[in-house]
Parts: structure tokens; sequence; C-alpha cells
């Protein structure tokens, strides 16, 4: 469907929507390169502060996975006219409080009446245009790391068939609340090739964008991948969202699996994340700079995923 | 069908409302049969992740808008196929048409081959469709009505994914689920048949 937008030559365009990427990047003078994304969805979680916090941590993502600074940010509201308005109030307040904490400016937004809440952002950063984290930079040899565990659909899924506990309600909210920024800074400094940020298309569908807009081919150890704890159980269960099902219909075809590998784990790789991790393409010696870099900035340190191969373009390998 | 002891009808009912029902229903009982009604794939396939995940045998077929999948608890040995008949045979076919020396004949043979498959008892596992044979499978075949009649008594149909890319139908595949080589080599490894057209 995107086929129909008219398209342009623009050369200022530096990431635009033929790569699939996160955001999109416009080159404004020598040194800058302007991020412009925008994010918003319907609530993944009951408590309304968390609700905003989330919202924001995601759209947010989008700039970190870029290798960019956010800026700043407006808010995009739906809302019910059916709800108390303290609910808003505290998903404005979720909002606010994650976009401080990461040191950008919330400069306003909109809002209009929706069936059913409705929240995100707009959000504006700044990238040097030679040092962009496209999708496109993977090269074959590098590293594959990711930043969160998977599985924040199946828990979403799980919780809203009553099977979650409190403890790990409150465990997947907070993943998913979690800014990418250290982790990004720390990409940064390793001098990461490539990166993008798992959300909807689950760890597969982005892989593969990746996988494609780079012309190589991503290899998985599926022994290494985090996974959020009893996320695969749950999986076992059936509480599989039906974004993970089309997600597989749509990469299925560019995926090759070691025939052993358990249904549920199947599941999680094309789990559609909210606001999940990053997905960083790095060079094997940089490993150890990236490693200091996260314990410096109070993250845990990722285990390597997998590697970038060579052939046939496009494909994804897990074993 | 054995009378049912409990019937979910989930018809109509958001993720992940017909996994919570029919787990309920299986708690419930001590043993039986539990029959729950969904109206999409994504339900079907759900709930029958939730029996296998017990260890229990479900199947599935087709019902009115949508499938009814029969969960039975209580079994002495907990079966590990989870098809209404159990068979031993994969058939793989390779091509879009049945034998060599004249293509319309070939593509004729192979329309006849794929209905008279599906009027036979046992009916197969499985059926691998390589190369050239993914064009059964697509859009504008003249077998689907074969295919989905062995479908809906629960035969995996699966493709080749690489081979549906190269003859540009991925987007044109109108019964069953993509597969990939691993999947195929694993298929044919574990069949205690295998019959290759």
């Amino acid at each position: 469907m995107l086929r129909n937008i008219p398209k342009t030559d623009d050369q200022r365009i530096l990431v635009g929507m033929d790569t699939l990427d996160d955001a999109a990047v416009i080159r404004i003078d020598q040194d800058r390169g302007l991020i412009q994304t925008l994010d918003f969805f319907t609530p993944v979680v009951d408590n309304p502060y968390m609700f905003g916090q989330i919202a924001a941590a995601n759209a947010l993502s989008d700039i970190y996975a870029m290798g960019g600074d956010p800026f700043c940010a407006m808010n995009i509201i739906g809302f019910p006219s059916c709800l108390e308005l303290w609910v808003l109030e505290d998903i404005l307040r979720g909002g606010a409080d994650k976009v401080m904490e990461a040191e950008t400016l919330l400069v306003g937004g909109h809002s209009i009446e929706t069936p059913e809440p409705i929240f995100g952002m707009s959000v504006t950063g700044f990238v040097h245009p030679e040092r962009i984290m496209a999708n496109a930079g993977a090269r074959v040899g590098d590293v594959l790391l990711l930043t969160k565990p998977l599985g924040t659909g199946i828990m979403a899924t799980a919780a809203k068939g009553g099977m979650l506990s409190e403890a790990e309600i409150q465990a997947a909210s907070e993943q998913m609340a979690k800014l990418n920024r250290g982790a990004a800074k720390a990409m940064i400094a390793a001098g990461a090739h490539g990166c993008t940020d798992i959300t909807g298309f689950g760890l597969l569908g982005h892989a593969r964008e990746m996988a494609a807009a780079s012309s190589v081919s991503l290899h998985f150890d599926v022994q290494k991948i985090p996974v959020i704890p009893s996320a695969q159980e749950y999986a076992a269960m059936g509480l599989v969202p039906a974004g993970a099902y089309r997600n597989q219909n749509f990469v299925a075809a560019h995926v090759n699996r070691a025939a052993a590998i358990d249904e549920s784990m199947i599941d999680l790789l094309y789990d559609p994340q909210t606001s999940g991790g990053l997905l960083i393409a790095l060079a094997p010696e940089n490993l150890g700079i990236f490693e200091r870099e996260m314990v410096a900035m109070g993250e845990e340190v990722p285990l390597v995923i997998g590697h970038v191969g060579s052939c046939p373009a496009g494909t994804i390998y897990i074993s | 069908m054995d009378v049912v002891t409990v019937r979910v009808d989930a018809k109509g009912l958001a993720c992940p409302e017909p996994v919570i029902r029919t787990k309920r229903a299986l708690d419930e009982i001590q043993d039986g049969t539990v029959l729950t009604l969904v109206d999409n794939e994504v339900a079907r396939n759900n709930v029958v992740k939730l029996a296998k995940s017990k260890g229990y045998t479900a199947s599935f077929e087709k019902a009115d808008e949508g499938y009814a999948v029969l969960i039975e608890k209580g079994m002495a040995e907990p079966h590990e196929e989870m098809l209404i008949d159990t068979h031993d045979l994969v058939v793989l076919i390779t091509s879009s048409q049945l034998g060599q020396g004249d293509d319309k004949l070939g593509a004729l043979l192979m329309k006849n081959f794929l209905f008279a498959l599906s009027e036979t008892s046992p009916l197969p596992q499985k059926i691998l469709f390589l190369n050239s044979a993914v064009k059964l499978t697509s859009q504008g075949s003249d077998s689907l009505r074969s295919i989905e009649k062995m479908v809906d008594q629960g035969v995996s149909i699966e493709s080749c994914g690489i081979c549906l890319e190269y003859f540009h139908l991925k987007d044109a595949l109108a019964v069953g689920s993509i597969t990939n080589m691993y999947d195929v080599v694993d298929s044919l490894n574990h069949a205690k048949r295998v019959l290759t057209i």
C-alpha cells in the first residue's frame, strides 16, 4: 500500500521510506541530520502511568535506534469521553516523566476523542549524517546483540487472560518502560555498524528488514536469545497474539530453522514486541568496548546472539 | 463424534479468551472431552497449543463459521499425533505435472491424482509441495478444491517458501502453510513412508 505514495528524489533525505528503517533522517546541514519519528498505540498494561511511560519509551526508541539523540517531543492523544480524566492525567504524567528522563523537551501535543485510549509521541532528534545507525549497515562478520529480552506480546496476552502475577506484570512493564538510551550510547561508542529496534514485527520481522536492507544473512543461536522468564511457558499454552502469526506469515519464507526448535520458542521469535530492545550489528573486535560501555551505563551486558553472514542476502537462519 | 463432556463456544471472543475458557473447561473436568468452537485460525492454533502443552490429544475440523477443536483429557497414554486420523505417509510433490512426455497431459494427470488422493482413506499425514508444485497450492490452481478437502480432514499442506518466491507466488499461496528445507528434511526423516511424485 505504500507503493501509491509519490516518491521524491530529494537528496536531503538520507533515510526515507525505501529502506523500511526506524525513523526518517533529513540532512539539514553539514553536521546535522534531523531525525523524525512517531509512534502511538492502545494500552498494553492496565496502569495508566505505566502505559504513558511505555508509550514514551517506545516513541523515543526509534531515535536511539538510528544512533541519534532525541531533542523534542509532542504528545499524540486519543481518549474516550466515558473514562475519568484522572486516567488521562496519569498517562500524560507517565509520558512526561519518561521524556524528562531522556533529557528531551516536551513541547506540546494534540488530542481527539476516541473509543479507546491511544497514546504516543512524535519525536524529533539529531544525528551526524555520517554516523547514522541504519538498518542497512550490518556487515558480514559482525556479531549480533539484543539488548532487551523477548516476550512482551505474549506476556500482554497472558495478562489479558488474567494469568500473570503482579510481580510478572511489573517486571514486563519495567522492561517495556526502559529507555534504549544506555544501549544506544554504548553502541555508538563501540562503533556499531547497524541497528534496528525490535517492535511490532518481532525479532525475526525486524531481522529480515535488516538482512534485506544490508544485503546480508543473519544467523541466530536460539540458546543465547534473551527471553522474559515464563514467556515461553505462556507461549506453549497458546497465549500467542495474532500479531505473531501475522509476522510469521509475512517473513517465514525467508527464515530457515533447525527442526529441533520448540514451537513455543519460534512463537517468541515472531512475537510482536512493545518497546523492545536494540538489535545491534557490531564488529567482533569492538565487543569488548561495547561491553565496557554497557557496564559504565549501568546496563546489563547482553550475550552475543548471532552473527552476520553473506548468503543468501535477506535470509535468516536459526539454530 | 463421541459425546462431548464440555462445549465451549468461543466464536466472536477476543484473544486470549478462547484459550482461557478452554483451559477453564479442561481444569474443571477429571477426564472427558472439550469441544471448543472458534471463528479464526489464530484461536484454533492457540487452543491446539494449549492442549499440547498439557499433554492432551487435540484435533480439529472445519465447522460453521470457523473450526471445532476437540480435546481429549485423561487418556492413558498421551498421543503423539494431533490429527484426526493418524497416518504414516508423507507425500512429496516436486512438480505441477505428473510424469513426463506431455505438459498438458501432465497437468491433467496431477489434477486427477490430487482428486483421487482426496477421496481415499486413510489420507496422508502431510503433503509437501516443492519446485513448480507450489503452483498447485497457489491462487488459480484447479486442484485447490481437492487440497482444501484434505486440509479439512486434518492433512498438513506445506509449500516451499523459496519456491514460492522464485515463481513470484509468495502472496498467492491459497492453502496450507509455508515451509523450508530444514522442515522438509525433518518430515521426510520422521515419516514411516514417503511417496515422491
